[in-house]
């Protein structure tokens, strides 16, 4: 919806041109990618946007032993990268049922994370898959694990004059699987609860490595340290998980809200952690 | 005292015609094809990216207009409803709507056609799923998805040359 106390629209071409106008406007100013959040409502507090469409922040790069995703790629190219489908599937299947199609479109991963909302989706597998967060300012470029990026619902590290550049992610050597799952009341609403799993499988299939993400059941997303190591040693079967995923409650403190109950949101946490650590197993041993 | 906000330049295409406006930081993609085009067919329901009757095409990919401040559609290549039909007459989409009577109120009717559009521009046999998941963001509260799909699935097959 329109802005009705914007002024001012910078659409700049460069990174460096982008940080030199948020450090010398005196104003409030915000930054926009996709805008899908933003323009969800009216900022009336808002007097310049800073639209970072044209930096050319839209990649999927593979590096040495890693891949960048820069913060302004949409989920709709995240779903046109084999590279992602193949190597970081929890991120390929978040973007898959994030919004809709049109909004997908358009809106961006980094986005997601500026935002910083509880239920993002694209936030759990960040977690998960042992990401890096890449800060740009004028005087330097800061790496930091999502852990430390989200301060609460809404909240981050950003401060003004700040830019998300791009997200790194390594890649796992040996058999590996990830996924995430969403639980929403429709196709098009955001998560009651989400997790992201990946896994690490050794030579006799059993589960050597875990990293456990859940997300809309506490004030940022959260990793199931309990869990991760519960299921190291198991294959992933179903009869011993119903038991290992109640460890998730031990790190969530889910509330009530229009979505669910909190009550909901603990059990279907356990739900979820099953399914998608059964799904991650599966993908791992290449079924 | 309100300042009055600084007017931005933005040219655009649409429909294949170029235009020249002046608008403010903070208008909408959709208000200024509404408002200062006169291209109504592009309907608002929610404002708020929710409802989907405000899609249109943008440089060949279904966004949702109300959603897209003004300025960042500078330079972008915009298809609405006005633009669907050809001086052949209407779009095989739209022709089965028609024949389908895949309308009744007909708000949603324009974005439905829009994102519709967009997936058979990209993809000339998308299964049911694919429809299903292209028009995921458009919200119809009367005729239901039903007949919508079913349309869309016929004008593919038209649009492949099938007889039907
Ligand atoms: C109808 C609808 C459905 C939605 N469904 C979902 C859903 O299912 N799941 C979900 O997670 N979200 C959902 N969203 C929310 C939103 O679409 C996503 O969070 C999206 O990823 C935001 O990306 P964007 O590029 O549009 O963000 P923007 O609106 O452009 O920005 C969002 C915030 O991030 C900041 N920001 C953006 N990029 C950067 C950067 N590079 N550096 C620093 N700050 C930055 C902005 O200042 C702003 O505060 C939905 C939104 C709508 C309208």
């Amino acid at each position: 919806m329109k802005q009705s106390n914007l002024r001012e629209y910078f659409r700049p071409k460069t990174l460096d041109e982008a940080l030199s106008i948020l450090n010398s406007y005196e104003g409030e100013i915000k930054i926009i990618a996709g805008g899908t959040d933003m323009l969800a409502d009216d900022h009336k507090e808002i007097e310049a946007l800073l639209d970072i469409d044209q930096l050319g922040l839209n990649y999927i790069e593979k590096a040495d032993g890693y891949i960048r995703i820069g913060s302004a790629t949409t989920y709709t190219e995240i779903l046109n990268s084999d590279e992602i489908y193949e190597n970081f599937r929890a991120i390929w299947d978040s973007a898959s049922v994030v919004a809709d199609k049109s909004i997908r479109n358009i809106a961006t991963i980094g986005g997601n994370l500026g935002s910083a909302v509880p239920s993002g989706d694209a936030i759990p597998p960040l977690y998960a898959l042992d990401a890096t967060l890449v800060i740009k300012t004028t005087t330097e470029e800061k790496k930091v694990k999502p852990e430390d990026f989200f301060t609460g619902p809404r909240k981050n590290i950003l401060k003004k004059g700040e830019i998300l550049k791009e997200i790194q992610i390594p890649y796992s050597d040996g058999a590996f699987g990830s996924d995430f799952e969403k639980i929403a009341r429709n196709s098009v609403d955001l998560a009651t609860a989400n997790i992201a799993v990946f896994v690490k499988i050794d030579e006799d299939k059993k589960i050597s490595d875990a990293r456990i993400a859940l997300g809309a059941v506490a004030p940022t997303v959260v990793r199931a340290d309990k869990l991760e190591k519960a299921v190291i040693g198991t294959k992933a079967e179903e009869e011993k998980l119903e038991e290992i995923v109640k460890a998730v409650e031990d790190v969530i403190s889910p509330i009530s809200d229009v979505r669910s109950s909190a009550d909901y949101r603990y059990k279907v946490s356990r739900v979820i952690a099953k399914r998608a650590i059964m799904k991650a197993y599966d993908r791992a041993i290449g079924k | 005292m309100i300042l009055m906000s600084q007017k931005y330049k933005v040219n655009f295409t649409v429909n294949g015609d170029q235009y020249e406006r002046y608008v403010e930081a903070g208008e909408t993609l959709a208000s200024v094809l509404r408002v200062e085009l006169g291209l109504t067919g592009t309907k608002v329901g929610c404002d708020r990216g929710d409802c989907g009757a405000c899609t249109v095409i943008m440089n060949g990919k279904a966004v949702k207009s109300c959603i897209i401040p003004a300025l960042k559609a500078d330079g972008a290549e915009i298809q609405t409803i006005e633009g669907v039909a050809d001086e052949n007459g209407l779009h095989p989409i739209q022709q089965e709507f028609v024949e389908l009577a895949a309308v009744q109120c007909g708000y949603c009717t324009p974005g439905l056609i829009m994102a519709s559009k967009a997936l058979l521009d990209e993809n000339k046999n998308p299964t049911e799923e694919e429809v299903r998941e292209a028009i995921g963001g458009n919200i119809c509260r009367c005729t239901g998805y039903e007949k919508p799909v079913q349309a869309i699935l016929k004008a593919a097959k038209k649009l492949n040359g099938e007889c039907l």
